[in-house]
């Protein structure tokens, strides 16, 4: 189906690197854009020339489950540029075309990509499922870089793209509005516990960089003030960094050049701090491009580089946690089961601080995207996002009455409020881990403030 | 001519195959992998990854977990393929001799081979028979399916029909005489091609296949082990160790040059 992208302009797309190209240059530059990529990533040619066409992978995509669009499915949605990569870069799909389904790149070819490589939250499950391991999302990602050099960008991720490279998170947030949250959520935490509890910004010589989501600051709140409440409570000496107040790097979703820069600003921050750790908060692509993707963008990396949940989880031992009275289930980001494999932390968190912890059916890496994966969450794809979650929406369905779901990714929080509401579940909380393990910490206990 | 061109077109085919193979897993070889494409969860051991691979390998784990029936099916299929070619090349070396060495008599031995052989080709026969109708009788899979992917199958099913006919009784076949010849191609002393015509389809059609495999998606077993190398990588661990850290392209230079899309390159917001 068609998906009601919005375009970025061409004064957009030029703030952060891209340009159009005229539509009579875009087959030939279409066509050397594919071979720089296949040159670039091995996963490109070998993923796209490996595929059967057996179709188990049409079981395993949440996004065909539940629009039933043929080019839903993984086999088919790489096949769009399966096609033409077989007409213009194999023997035989230049001499036998319609044998190999091989196709001639033209005015439609393009505009599918746009529509279907937009609809898949690259959430890997595909990979899982498919006998050969054929990861989909690969050759999602290699067509939405090709699109955007060629100046095709949905207009939502260039714009975040740009408060990226400018300030260092997706809100566009300065310095002195970073300052004034901070105050304000230590009052709150002042009120709420009687402690003292810091949210220290750009604090030279801290031990500790830590970089939430900009969201926190404003909508998902409470994430940040667990993540104060831990550190205050274990004595960490921690920092935020006005320069890099974001773990979601958008860039691995579109344009690996923008990812590459990203992931250079949290070298900058560290090395400016003087920090030795860097503890990532809850965001699941970002975590991926931060771990897995790094190294190979940006070189290795002095520091130590932990997630926050992986770091809660090593000290559980040393938090005195009050078990809260509560059915809660846990959704696996699919960037933290596939691609990262946080799997175990989330669980010992989530079974220390509440009374009942249920698993979803299917879990870990078998588990459904919520369907704001991958950049989707700008407000015309709201109505497809919808679909897209259908599944996931029937998991937490499956286990009401419930309590909680925790989403420890900022997509997700975006996008499964939306989802449980229009799925008429609006009674059951959503929000992250570190929110629970702020409401569970025994804060007077052995406080170290 | 009969002796030219039937060791030739064995040769040749072989010639193909092994050219074809080195120079398709030469092609997804030279590119790189630029980042860290671990897929988890992933058993951290070395004997972990071993164990994993070869569930995957001999009994398809993966898809046994996803889709059951599907997994009878593909897994009987490759596992008669397996067996009828380990049987041609044991069963041509030894003249059906190889059982002896498990405490068979001669005699026993080709009796058994036989009743494998013939197992394993009916099998073999059906098996691609179900697949080729699934492909076309479910709509979904038919229309993911180019042309070429029934052309596989048809090519297969030749050629196990073929060698199966070969043993049906009204058609005279003398088996000796074939397995001299195929024992001379494996010596590389090849003898004039036999004058049975099942035999010389069966015998073109595998060559055919051997020849045409590497460049077909059939060599999808090349492939699976190229990503699953990639899927199988210990993910990065901070900070990084001071040697073996990954080094790629992507380090110094763009993607894309400038060349190429004709956009800025210069750099924007530092």
């Amino acid at each position: 189906m068609k998906t009601p992208l919005v375009l970025a302009k061409r004064e957009d797309l030029e703030k952060i690197g891209l340009s159009p190209v005229d539509a009579s240059d875009r087959k030939k530059i279409t066509l050397q854009l594919i071979d720089e990529y296949r040159k670039f990533s091995r996963s490109f040619s070998v993923m796209l020339e490996t595929c059967t066409n057996c179709g188990v992978c049409a079981g395993a995509c949440h996004s065909y489950q539940a629009t039933d669009d043929f080019y839903n499915i993984p086999a088919a949605r790489a096949g769009l540029l399966r096609k033409i990569f077989t007409r213009y870069f194999t023997w035989s799909g230049k001499f036998f075309t319609k044998f190999t389904g091989a196709t001639d790149f033209d005015d439609g070819t393009l505009d599918a990509w746009l529509d279907y490589f937009y609809q898949c939250n690259v959430c890997r499950r595909c990979a899982v499922s498919c006998p050969f391991g054929i990861d989909t999302g690969e050759i999602v990602l290699a067509g939405r870089n090709i699109l955007s050099k060629l100046g095709l960008a949905p207009s939502f991720l260039v714009n975040i793209a740009r408060n990226e490279l400018e300030t260092g998170n997706n809100s566009g947030i300065q310095k002195p509005a970073v300052l004034d949250s901070c105050a304000f959520l230590e009052e709150e935490l002042l009120e709420e516990t009687g402690m003292d509890i810091r949210i220290p910004v750009d604090k030279p010589g801290s031990e500790v960089l830590y970089i939430p989501s900009s969201s926190e600051f404003f909508v998902n709140v409470d994430t940040l003030i667990g993540a104060a409440k831990f550190f205050h409570f274990l004595g960490v000496d921690w920092t935020l960094s006005s320069t890099i107040l974001e773990a979601a790097n958008y860039g691995l979703l579109f344009d690996l050049e923008v990812m590459k820069k990203h992931n250079d600003r949290m070298r900058k921050a560290a090395d400016e701090l003087g920090v030795d750790k860097v503890i990532q908060g809850e965001c699941g692509h970002g975590w991926r491009a931060a771990k897995m993707f790094s190294e190979g963008a940006n070189g290795p990396i002095r520091f130590s580089l932990e997630h926050v949940l992986d770091f809660v989880a090593e000290r559980l031992h040393d938090l005195k946690l009050r078990k809260l009275p509560m059915k809660a289930t846990l959704h696996d980001s699919c960037n933290y089961a596939r691609g990262t494999g946080l799997l175990d932390s989330p669980r010992r968190i989530m079974r220390a601080c509440v009374e009942e912890f249920v698993e979803m059916e299917p879990c870990r890496e078998r588990n459904y995207c919520c369907g704001g994966g991958s950049g989707l969450l700008m407000d015309e794809m709201v109505e497809i996002r919808m679909r897209l979650g259908k599944m996931k929406a029937d998991q937490v369905r499956s286990l009401l009455p419930l309590d909680y779901v925790a989403v420890p990714c900022a997509s997700c929080k975006a996008q499964m409020p939306l989802l449980l509401r229009h799925y008429g579940m609006e009674e059951v909380r959503v929000g992250g881990i570190l929110e629970l393990l702020g409401d569970a910490l025994e804060m007077g206990a052995y406080g170290t403030g | 001519m009969k002796f030219l061109f039937g060791s030739l077109m064995v040769y040749a085919g072989l010639l193909f195959f092994v050219i074809g193979t080195l120079w398709r897993l030469r092609r997804w070889m030279k590119s790189e992998v630029p980042f860290s494409l671990t897929l988890f969860p992933l058993s951290g051991s070395t004997m972990g990854k071993m164990r994993s691979l070869t569930r995957e390998t001999f009994l398809f784990s993966g898809l046994y977990r996803e889709d059951r029936s599907f997994w009878w099916l593909a897994w009987l299929f490759h596992l008669s393929l397996a067996v009828i070619i380990v049987g041609h090349i044991v069963g041509i070396f030894c003249d059906r001799q190889q059982f002896v060495l498990l405490g068979a008599t001669p005699e026993m031995s080709r009796h058994l081979s036989l009743t494998f052989g013939g197992i394993a080709g009916c099998m073999l026969l059906v098996s691609v028979a179900v697949l080729f109708i699934r492909r076309l009788s479910d709509p979904m899979v038919q229309r993911l399916s180019p042309p070429s992917a029934f052309f596989d199958l048809v090519l297969i099913g030749a050629v196990a029909l073929s060698g199966v006919v070969i043993y049906l009784p009204g058609f005279q076949t003398d088996i000796g005489e074939i397995r001299a010849y195929m024992r001379g191609v494996l010596h590389l002393e090849p003898t004039p091609l036999p004058d049975n015509p099942v035999f010389v389809i069966h015998f073109s059609l595998a060559v055919l296949l051997v020849l045409y495999l590497p460049f077909s998606r059939m060599f999808h077993f090349g492939g699976s082990f190229v990503i699953r190398d990639m899927y199988y990588e210990t993910p990065p661990t901070y900070p990084s160790p001071t040697e073996n850290s990954r080094q790629g392209s992507f380090l110094v230079k763009r993607l894309y040059p400038a060349s190429v899309h004709g956009g800025q390159d210069k750099e924007v917001c530092p």
